[in-house]
């Protein structure tokens, strides 16, 4: 399911001034609603599932201790989000993560319309990977972007919003990583 | 034929979305009906952006609210103290400066002794931050000098601290872990990230580690690092 309402629905508000009050019941609720979202985003700026999954958990006490301070200038979503990427990109600059090329994994583009794919499922995640390596190859900036726009679903508005940024940058950013993604996937365009 | 209308290619990307105003698609439109080269980059924008529409989600394998919870109990039971100043955006400049960097190695020795001496003063079980949310059998038990043959990410490693600094560059405490106290190798890195406050270990005590396993391959390091450390347990000899 894509998020596409980034505005606090009445439920929402309510769920989060218990929250800053302490409720566990609502702060789970919004840990359920966000885990997700947030795994997602931490593991596209990352590259490293299980690491991921430590990152979100010290993402989730950030958001959590600061909930108290939530002032409702922005939605929920955004602010979430914002923390998440920062914390990503602190991570990031401090790893130098190193990324191997698609070919080591993948095989040349030959090899990859050559092979057999058994059934349509097997098919789909070969798709999937070949994307999803093309797309960790991608810088942070450009990662983040895209994940935002594209599997969250955000607006350039609502993403510059989360990257205290300008739409215009949000709109640069996608244009580089659009052009990029295309020319680094344009061999596999007949089996993507 | 080239083109030169950068004003213009720089809006395929919105147009691709979606998320220009009529006035710009029409001028996008009108150009594209005359210029070959303009089609071409926005049926590339397009195949980037079917390629990025096809991208998996990710999700996440374990429930972490006990841990959460856990940890938020925890500092609801504690004291309140005052709360954190906000960081200065060019805080690593201020951390550059030899007077800042004195200040600060200063006040950590404070830090220190005063966490040594309350130690002392009032020896108590280690309460690590996560200790009721994971299970240490997930941990996988490493000696310090076998950990580059290690491939599981969790591991646990028990040995001696024998310095306990600040990473000059992020700001979190490290401590190094050693098999021997008189020996300074193999040795393994540890570092404690924010928020996860769990208090330094002594210096020439024996802990027991619980975190990541990582390698850090940066120009003057190249060592085996838990990072970040979860937990932290003293043994006693």
């Amino acid at each position: 399911m894509r998020f596409q309402d980034t505005q606090s629905t009445p439920r929402e508000h309510d769920l989060i001034m218990a929250a800053q009050d302490g409720d566990r019941t609502a702060q789970r609720s919004i840990y359920e609603l966000y885990r997700d979202r947030v795994q997602n985003l931490v593991y596209y700026s990352l590259g490293d599932a299980l690491f991921a999954e430590d990152i979100s958990q010290v993402i989730f006490l950030k958001i959590f201790r600061a909930l108290p301070d939530f002032r409702f200038e922005s939605a929920l979503a955004t602010w979430i989000y914002r923390i998440a990427i920062n914390e990503c990109l602190n991570q990031s600059r401090r790893d130098n993560a190193q990324y191997v090329p698609l070919d080591a994994i993948l095989g040349s583009v030959e090899e990859i319309a050559a092979a057999d794919w058994p059934d349509r499922q097997q098919e789909r995640q070969q798709r999937q990977q070949i994307i999803q390596q093309a797309v960790l190859e991608l810088s942070p900036k450009l990662r983040a972007v895209v994940v935002l726009k594209y599997l969250e679903g955000l607006s350039y508005e609502e993403i510059a919003a989360v990257l205290d940024c300008s739409t215009g940058t949000v709109a640069s950013r996608l244009s580089r990583a659009l052009t990029r993604l295309e020319a680094r996937l344009r061999p596999f365009r007949t089996v993507l | 034929m080239k083109c030169f209308r950068v004003d213009l290619w720089r809006h395929l990307s919105a147009y691709v979305d979606g998320e220009l105003d009529r006035k710009t698609v029409r001028r996008v439109e009108d150009h594209l009906l005359e210029c070959n080269a303009c089609r071409l980059r926005l049926a590339r924008r397009r195949d980037g952006q079917r390629f990025a529409l096809q991208l998996p989600r990710e999700t996440a394998t374990t429930d972490h609210w006990a841990a959460l919870a856990a940890a938020l109990d925890a500092e609801a039971a504690a004291p309140r103290v005052a709360s954190t100043p906000r960081r200065l955006p060019n805080w690593r400049k201020l951390f550059a400066a030899p007077v800042f960097a004195s200040a600060l190695f200063a006040g950590a020795l404070i830090v220190f002794g005063w966490s040594y001496f309350i130690n002392k003063a009032a020896p108590k079980a280690p309460q690590p931050l996560l200790a009721h949310s994971f299970d240490a059998s997930h941990f996988r038990p490493v000696s310090i000098a076998d950990i580059s043959n290690n491939t599981e990410p969790h591991v646990v490693a028990e040995g001696y601290v024998t310095e306990v600094r600040i990473d000059e560059e992020d700001g979190d405490l490290m401590f190094k872990l050693v098999e021997d106290l008189a020996q300074p190798r193999p040795f393994i890195i540890c570092e404690i990230v924010s928020p996860i406050n769990l208090a330094p270990p002594v210096v020439g005590s024996r802990v027991k580690v619980y975190g990541v396993s990582r390698y850090d391959a940066e120009e003057g390091r190249h060592w085996h690092e838990v990072h970040p450390v979860l937990a932290l347990e003293k043994v006693h000899d």
